[in-house]
């Protein structure tokens, strides 16, 4: 539970703005303090995650909202990478993906996802994922504590 | 009393004068005294003379000497005889002279007379005087006559004897002596002992020399020999023997001796005896020890008193552990009393001897077969001495015998029980013995046979089968015959016989019967017969199929090839017939694989199949399959090989194709899986692909919707609308064609399932649309089959949700059953819907198939595709049975792959 005073820091690693766009719009609608960072791509997200280059002031993340299809750098990887590194596995990993394949889900878990969650086609069904996602992450879970 | 009276008389005729005191003297002298006249008449006798004479002087005055001895007139004519004789010479006389006095005995005496003279001087008479020298002449009497005595058995002896005197000469010899020895008693006397008289030797041979002549020894020795042995040496060798004794001749009470007397015996024949008996003894005991025979001499008590060697040996004990024991202990316990009735009558005299047969126990065990003689050696009274026992082993005799009468016995049976007819043929050709056996087969009583000959009972056609054989057999150059004949029985019938004879020879060689073996082969020659006659027909048969047939000797050479595997093949069958199969090439196989041929021909087992790639002559190959199975005659002999062969050239082809059919196939199969994932990847990567930018259309347009819906206008939400719908559809579409392409590519192992369990798990996914619909669902018993439950789930998914969708007017009702088939179920869902035209039937499987708008019924159309293509999947297929209007009835097969109940 946050305290209300400093804001959720929410990593969204999607390669289409579109996508990023309505993740935008369906969070607002949410009720979390919150603020988004977005990576584009695979690379990006580890260089974002390990505060390398442009990214060295940037704040760890309390969630990963993770897309599988990515270019560069593949969700799966990142994923692996994000579970693998000692500083970054306690972070909850929202996978958050078109593909509905259940090898895609398996070996989603299997790299330690901490969920995985389809995206709807329709909108308002995209919304009430993401503001599930909000609800359940951000108000239900305990996160684990931020500590750099 | 007379005495005195005459003495008395005497001198008173004549003066008493000193003469008187004379008278008186010789009166009482002990000495006969007498008076005679010159006459002779006696004047006077003293009383001496009158005891000696036991006449009184009284009586006898006047009287002459002749009445003195009536009995002894000689002693009478002596005395007058010497009376004249001293009257002649008047003076003194003495003479002896035996006479007979009072005592009837003779007497020795020493007559003393002298003269004497009257007054005038004249001679008047004689006076004399008898000394009684009886004693001393007694003594030398006796002396004479013991002298006398020895001197008789001196000379009587029988034995020789010589008398020695000190100085060892001989000085007196018997007669005997003189015989023994050899010589005249006339040379021997005054030799120093015979010994040098002629060479004599020890009893051992040795020669005696002077000093060790008996006598010597006894002189040297001072001690008598007795039983002394010297020999005299014959001139021509032999010897005579003598036992000498010797004796001292000693003076009355003295040590000394003067003298030596030697005894000697001639023991010539007695030593020759002994020589001969020790010699006999010697031969006897020699031939005792040495005899082949075990010798034995057992005392009346049953103990052996004496062994032989071979005794010993026989028996396996020593000689010292024999003697004494008692032949009981060493026969065998059932024939200790074996000899016991025999030896009684032995005893008794009633045989000189008795032979036994019986076994003893050596001591090592073993028995021993002796065959016993025994006699009694007798006294000269006839009565039994001891046995005398000669044993022989005949243990090998007996076991020989045993065997012979066991040999003997053995072949009896034999010939009795012989499978075969046996018999013994005289050469005169008639039997003169058969078997029982023999006795069957020729239908004949033994009685009947016996005397037959053979040709009597041969079949006419077969009369002369062994006869022809008979001359070799009987020269020697064959050793038996043997033919196959037929003989006729008594009750008519023919018996096929095999019949082998031999000929039983003598010692010399020559013939003294056949015999001859019979085996009833009548069976046989049938079974010959027919199968002749099978295989006739066989070899016929296998004219008109399209195989040919072939035969191969135990050789494996090939005997025989029927025609048609020229017509067949084209090859020239006389090319392999007496050849084997492998002289000829065969491209397909290696010398590998025709050694593993011939170790299964070898083996005499059958073989199919066997492909053979022969060459043409012209070119090109023929493939050939041969067939074959050994064959085996009526005694279980291998004889080769027979069986079929077909010309496979064409089948080799069409083998060939359809291996490169099948590659083909493989190949392709290869290919579709290839393609198959490829289209899956394609599938995959279009589903996720294709969506992201349908989601941008969908959710932009909504959200534009949203964010300015109310300030767009006119038509422009209806446009949205479109769009978005669109959208929609074309996700649905992208995931129904994903859905597609993984019933082939994402299908699982098929399982043993229920089927029901899939049915129920659609049924589980439908609940929604059920409820809403109100619809009942019901199924029959399902089986239990190897399928991919999850497939399977949804195909009854896609199946169900059409009879839910395409539902009539009332309330819809699925209803799902099996039907058992041979080899697989006939699943059914049958429904209560609008049904489907059956122009239809087929179209409604295919991909993206829609009968009805969008507007009417939802779907993409996909569904029963899938549905084919799961049923496919699973080997099997389905079609669609309906009435427009009532229902329509889905049904697919699965395949029985065996799932267990």
């Amino acid at each position: 539970m946050t305290d209300g005073r400093s804001p959720i820091e929410i990593l969204l690693v999607e390669d289409n703005p579109g996508d990023e766009r309505l993740t935008r719009e369906a969070l607002k609608e949410g009720k979390v303090y919150h603020k988004l960072h977005w990576a584009k791509d695979g690379v990006e997200a580890m260089e974002f995650l390990q505060q390398k280059g442009k990214y060295k002031d940037s704040p760890r993340p309390d969630i990963i909202l993770l897309d599988l299809n990515l270019p560069k750098k593949d969700g799966r990887e990142v994923l692996q990478d994000i579970k693998s590194d000692e500083t970054l596995k306690r972070i909850p990993v929202v996978v958050l993906t078109t593909s509905k394949a259940e090898e895609d889900v398996l070996r989603t878990y299997n790299l330690h996802a901490n969920c995985y969650v389809t995206k709807p086609v329709d909108l308002e069904k995209f919304i009430v994922v993401v503001k599930s996602i909000d609800i359940f992450w951000l108000t239900v879970v305990t996160l684990p504590p931020s500590g750099q | 009393m007379p005495k005195a009276k005459t003495l008395e008389r005497a001198r008173r005729e004549e003066t008493a004068t000193p003469l008187d005191a004379a008278f008186k003297l010789v009166d009482s002298l002990p000495v006969p005294v007498f008076f005679k006249s010159r006459d002779g008449r006696y004047l006077g006798v003293n009383r001496a003379w009158e005891e000696f004479f036991g006449i009184a002087g009284d009586a006898f005055i006047g009287k002459q000497v002749a009445d003195l001895y009536p009995a002894d007139p000689a002693i009478a004519q002596k005395h007058a005889a010497m009376d004249r004789l001293l009257y002649q010479n008047p003076g003194r006389q003495s003479y002896e002279i035996t006479v007979r006095a009072r005592d009837g005995r003779l007497h020795d005496t020493i007559y003393y007379k002298a003269t004497y003279t009257d007054a005038h001087d004249e001679v008047a008479g004689l006076i004399g005087a008898i000394i009684d020298i009886t004693s001393r002449t007694g003594a030398e009497a006796a002396l004479r006559e013991n002298e006398e005595r020895w001197r008789t058995i001196f000379n009587s002896a029988n034995e020789g004897m010589f008398v020695y005197d000190r100085a060892l000469n001989i000085v007196a010899g018997n007669q005997s002596a003189e015989r023994i020895i050899g010589l005249p008693l006339a040379e021997i006397i005054g030799a120093a002992g015979f010994t040098s008289l002629l060479p004599c030797v020890h009893g051992d041979g040795t020669p005696v020399g002077p000093d060790d002549r008996p006598t010597r020894i006894s002189a040297r020795t001072g001690k008598p020999l007795s039983g002394h042995v010297v020999g005299i040496q014959r001139p021509g060798g032999a010897y005579t023997w003598l036992s000498v004794n010797t004796g001292f001749l000693r003076q009355a009470e003295s040590n000394d001796w003067y003298g030596l007397v030697s005894t000697f015996t001639d023991i010539t024949a007695q030593k020759n005896a002994e020589e001969a008996l020790r010699e006999s003894e010697e031969r006897y005991r020699r031939t005792f020890e040495l005899a082949g025979s075990g010798l034995a001499h057992v005392s009346l008590d049953g103990r052996f008193l004496r062994v032989n060697r071979q005794l010993c040996e026989m028996l396996g004990y020593s000689e010292g552990e024999l003697v004494g024991k008692h032949v009981k202990d060493v026969s065998h316990p059932e024939d200790r009393d074996a000899v016991d009735r025999p030896r009684d009558q032995l005893v008794a005299g009633a045989v000189d001897s008795i032979r036994v047969e019986k076994r003893y126990l050596r001591k090592d065990g073993a028995t021993m077969w002796a065959s016993v003689a025994i006699a009694f050696e007798r006294d000269a009274n006839g009565q039994p001495l001891y046995a005398i026992s000669v044993l022989d082993d005949i243990t090998t005799r007996k076991h020989i015998d045993a065997a012979l009468r066991e040999s003997e016995e053995r072949y009896r049976r034999t010939f009795e029980l012989a499978g075969s007819g046996v018999a013994h043929i005289g050469l005169d050709r008639r039997f003169l013995r058969v078997n029982r056996r023999l006795c069957e087969i020729l239908g004949y009583p033994e009685q009947e046979l016996i005397g037959m000959t053979g040709r009597e009972i041969s079949h006419p056609d077969d009369l002369d089968r062994i006869n022809a054989e008979r001359p070799k057999l009987y020269a020697g150059e064959i050793d038996h015959v043997h033919v196959e004949k037929r003989y006729v029985r008594k009750d008519r019938s023919i018996v096929w016989v095999a019949f082998s004879m031999t000929v039983e020879r003598d010692a010399g060689g020559r013939p003294l019967y056949e015999i001859a073996i019979f085996d009833d082969i009548t069976e046989r020659k049938n079974a010959e017969a027919a199968l002749a006659e099978s295989e006739d027909r066989f070899r016929k048969l296998t004219q008109l199929s399209s195989d040919w047939y072939w035969e191969q000797d135990d050789q494996f050479g090939l005997t025989f090839m029927s025609r048609r595997m020229s017509e067949k093949t084209g090859l020239d069958p006389s090319a392999y017939i007496g050849r084997k199969r492998w002289d000829q090439p065969a491209l397909n196989l290696t010398d590998d694989d025709w050694a593993r041929h011939r170790a299964t021909l070898e083996r005499h087992e059958p073989f199919r199949d066997f492909e053979m790639q022969r060459p043409n002559v012209g070119g090109g190959t023929r493939w050939i399959a041969v067939s074959g199975e050994p064959v085996f005659d009526s005694g279980g002999r291998f004889k080769g090989y027979r069986g079929v062969g077909s010309d496979i050239t064409l089948r080799k082809q069409a083998e060939e194709e359809l291996r490169r059919a099948h590659d083909e196939l493989a190949r392709k199969a290869e290919e579709l899986q290839r393609s198959n994932a490829e289209l899956e990847q394609f599938a995959y990567v279009a589903s996720h692909d294709l969506q992201e930018p349908l989601r941008m259309v969908s959710s932009y347009t909504q959200l534009l919707g949203r964010r300015y819906g109310d300030k767009l206008q006119g038509d422009a939400q209806e446009f949205m609308h479109y769009v978005v719908d669109g959208a929609a559809r074309m996700k649905q579409l992208i995931e129904d064609l994903l859905a597609y392409s993984r019933v082939g590519t994402k299908g699982k192992q098929f399982k043993p399932t229920p089927i029901d369990a899939a049915l129920k798990k659609a049924i589980t996914n439908l609940r929604a649309a059920i409820e809403e619909t109100g619809a009942s669902v019901t199924w029959d018993a399902l089986p239990i089959e190897s399928v991919d439950e999850v497939q399977l789930a949804q195909l009854f998914q896609n199946l169900i949700g059409n009879a839910l969708k395409f539902r009539g007017a009332g309330v819809p009702r699925v209803h799902v059953c099996a039907a058992e088939k041979a080899d697989h179920w006939q699943i059914t869902i049958a429904d209560n819907g609008i049904g489907i035209e059956p122009q239809y039937f087929e179209r409604i499987f295919m991909l993206f198939q829609r009968l009805h708008t969008m507007g009417e019924y939802p779907g993409t159309g996909i569904g029963l595709a899938i549905c084919k293509k799961v049923v496919e999947r699973h080997g099997g297929t389905i079609w669609v049975t309906s009435t427009p209007g009532e229902g329509s009835q889905f049904h697919f097969t699965l395949l029985k792959r065996g799932a267990p109940q």
